[in-house]
């Protein structure tokens, strides 16, 4: 194997593909990157922990000899990501068991794996299932991966839904059981089957790093239990979790007492300054107490270590009840509202007295909604 | 003199007594049965002029006490029981601090005027201990919570002691050194071997080689003995943790036979979690080889649990990633750390339908005892002991 390739297109998919890559090292193979050159299908990266799986691959290269290599993923990735811009000459030399990288008038080389068997990804009965923007992808998994649990005991709370309907409605949504993330796009696919399927966060956050604003599609398939997601030059393959999510739109509440409309900017910043309290020994959760009153709102954040904040935020506009004292923790309102920050200049925040959970949404957009279970602080 | 130390005779071996009338004036003892490896828990005052105490192995009561009634303790009952003492307990001041399922420590400053003196406090509850749970109690009262303890154990049982100045001056001296709080029976056998058997003894021995033995807590321990405790008796005492553990008649290597004890513990354990009103954050196993060798395995976890499943999942999950899982364990424990009131906890969207049916079981067995309803993965057990 023997190819020419421009260090930033190299760099671009093996700093892709080696997060797949095992970072164990019990079965060896799993920790490498399979590099594969074709003249039918160019250069070809794939890396697996048996987890999730990622192949990227370029036509844009110029090949002398076919072939293929196993290398540590990590050694290569982070490597070839320190090279210097220009052409790269990448050499097997299977006598000596090394593949040389060669640059300019400097030169490395890194220790191949030896008569590996590298598994196969299961793509051969690939299914498609449904077709989206890679734009409207990456927007729903912004706006709502944050809310899945780091871990739970509950699998399925530590992964993103997909969950289509009939009617052809795509729902994402995410939830750790205190706050919940949900975002509905219509799909123009013809003749979908309904289908649900829960993938794991890490999943979430390799296909963010490839999504991106052009106006390709991604494709989503299931092969064996696998999810794949895919598009030119680039397939994502990843084991769901397992377990049936709850019903979620149950918990979505249907009525509210008040409905209040207020500068998303103002909260922003008033809880990030909320923030700097630390947590008190009693209630060990960082929050934040609101009290609404007839148009404007006082936003207390209390510390026996460190002190005391309040901040009043007028122009509220609050209709229905208007007297209401309700806390949330402060980080999970402050995911919230940075996203609301950065698409409406107001909220909306629809409130169900102190211990009702709340809806938080763009006034101007109904695709996209949070709900928040207040905090019982006991006050 | 306004600390009470309250403290129930004989425990479980008296609420046996109490629930199987056949038993009174025999020795009764409850804990691990005869045959097993278990230990002793409480045995009756019957069973203790056997030379019977707690703690021993139930092979060597047996040995000392034949004829004794071996009962297997039923823990939900005895919980029961516990928490209606120390309802009373309140009755006579809100500080009270639990030092154990039968034991508390209750400060009755400023209650005087509605009660009378402490003495007076003290026979109440007596008699309302008795009336109520047909169980003795034994109260000693003293200035400080060591004194209060050590008039409780002076006066056992059925006991109730006040002891004032005088006699502090005329009793402490002469008492040995395992009588001092928190010195157990290896630190009184090396305070012996340097020639120290009383009270008397220790506070004439030079601090320094003093020190030797006792190490930092020296000072505490001298205090003590000169009759002097400035440990506030504190009302919600933080419960650090809760757990349960079973030493196994034979060594068990079966994985199905292990994973059901494992499924008991959850529940015992899950139930006096949510029976505290608690929430845990760590749950730890543990597991003890037949060489002696003990491995713990925990998991803290961001969201608080406790459900008898829940528990139970996460507790399996260790075992089998543990290594030991299908090797020969002698003893099993699981345990509840992390404990976090549970009404503080930030509340969830989805009910776990694990908590609902807990609920329906813990109802049902408050209602009915604990043997009124059970998992039935949990029938069909081999014999064992707890």
């Amino acid at each position: 194997m023997k190819f020419v390739i421009e260090k930033k297109e190299l760099s671009a998919i093996s700093s892709l593909v080696y997060r797949a890559a095992s970072n164990k090292n019990t079965i060896p193979i799993l920790s490498g990157i399979l590099i594969q050159v074709s003249k039918e299908k160019g250069l070809t990266m794939t890396a697996t922990d048996m987890d999730i799986g990622i192949i990227a691959s370029t036509q844009n290269i110029e090949i002398l000899d076919e072939g293929k290599a196993l290398v540590n993923a990590h050694y290569f990735a982070d490597f070839i990501k320190l090279l210097p811009d220009g052409t790269v000459i990448i050499e097997l030399n299977m006598e000596a068991s090394k593949l040389n990288i060669n640059y300019g008038r400097s030169s490395g080389f890194i220790n191949i794996y030896r008569d590996f068997e590298y598994p196969n990804l299961p793509l051969e009965k690939m299914e498609k299932k449904m077709v989206l923007p890679q734009a409207v992808l990456r927007e729903a998994l912004r706006k709502t991966s944050f809310a899945a649990a780091a871990n739970h005991f509950r699998q399925v709370f530590t992964g993103v839904l997909f969950d289509l309907a009939e009617d052809n409605q795509l729902k994402i949504v995410a939830s750790d059981t205190h706050r919940l993330a949900y975002f509905n796009y219509q799909l123009d696919n013809d003749n979908l089957n309904p289908l649900s399927f829960i993938i794991p966060i890490r999943t979430v956050n390799e296909l963010l790093r490839v999504l991106n604003e052009e106006e390709e599609v991604i494709n989503i398939s299931f092969s064996e239990n696998n999810v794949i997601f895919h598009k030119d030059n680039f397939i994502l393959l990843s084991r769901l979790i397992e377990g049936n999510y709850p019903n979620y739109k149950q918990v979505i509440p249907s009525t509210s007492t008040s409905r209040v409309l207020i500068k998303s900017n103002s909260i922003l910043n008033a809880l990030e300054r909320a923030k700097t309290m630390p947590t008190d020994d009693k209630l060990k959760i960082q929050h934040v107490q609101f009290k609404f009153n007839e148009n404007e709102v006082v936003i207390n954040a209390y510390s026996e270590i460190m002190g005391e904040l309040e901040e009043v935020i007028e122009d509220v506009q609050i209709e229905g009840e208007k007297e209401v004292k309700i806390a949330f923790n402060t980080n999970y309102f402050l995911d919230i509202a940075k996203i609301m920050q950065s698409e409406c200049n107001d909220m909306e925040i629809s409130l169900s007295g102190a211990i009702g959970p709340a809806i938080i949404k763009n006034p101007d957009n109904n695709n996209y909604l949070y709900v928040l279970v207040p905090l019982r602080t006991g006050n | 003199m306004n600390i009470l130390h309250c403290d129930l005779d004989a425990f479980y071996a008296s609420v046996e007594q109490r629930d199987h009338p056949e038993l009174v004036g025999k020795p009764v003892i409850v804990g691990g049965l005869p045959g097993s490896r278990g230990v002793v828990s409480t045995c009756s005052y019957e069973a203790r002029e056997y030379g019977v105490c707690s703690a021993m192995p139930a092979k060597q009561a047996y040995r000392l006490c034949p004829q004794a009634v071996f009962l297997p303790p039923d823990i939900p009952k005895y919980i029961r029981v516990s928490q209606d003492v120390f309802a009373i307990l309140h009755r006579y001041s809100p500080v009270l601090e639990a030092l154990s399922i039968d034991e508390a420590f209750l400060d009755v400053s400023g209650c005087h005027r509605l009660f009378g003196s402490s003495a007076q406090i003290a026979k109440m509850i007596k008699n309302d201990v008795l009336q109520e749970t047909g169980l003795l109690i034994s109260v000693g009262i003293a200035a400080n919570k060591f004194l209060a303890k050590l008039a409780t154990n002076l006066s056992k049982p059925n006991g109730l002691m006040e002891l004032g100045n005088d006699e502090i001056a005329e009793i402490l001296p002469s008492l040995p050194v395992s009588e001092i709080w928190g010195i157990g029976s290896k630190t009184a056998h090396r305070l012996n071997k340097a020639g120290i058997y009383t009270i008397a003894d220790l506070l004439e021995f030079p601090r320094s080689k003093l020190e030797t033995i006792l190490g930092s807590n020296t000072d505490f321990y001298i205090q003590l003995c000169s009759g002097k405790d400035s440990r506030p008796v504190l009302s919600r005492s933080d419960r650090k943790s809760i757990g349960n553990e079973i030493t196994f008649p034979v060594d068990l290597a079966d994985q199905k036979e292990i994973e059901q004890l494992l499924l008991e513990l959850s529940c015992q354990v899950a139930y006096r979690v949510r029976h505290a009103s608690l929430i845990a954050h760590t749950v730890t196993i543990k597991m003890r080889t037949p060489d002696f060798q003990t491995f713990t395995r925990s998991q803290t976890l961001q969201q608080g649990v406790d459900a008898d499943l829940t528990i139970y999942d996460i507790a399996l999950n260790m075992y089998h990633q543990s290594g030991l899982a299908g090797k020969h364990l002698r003893l099993l424990g699981l345990s509840c750390s992390k404990l976090l009131e549970r009404n503080l906890e930030q509340p969830a969207l989805f009910a776990d339908e694990n908590d609902i049916l807990d609920k329906i079981i813990d109802d049902m067995k408050d209602k009915f005892g604990s043997a009124a309803i059970k998992r039935g993965s949990l029938l069909n057990k081999k014999g064992r002991n707890m």
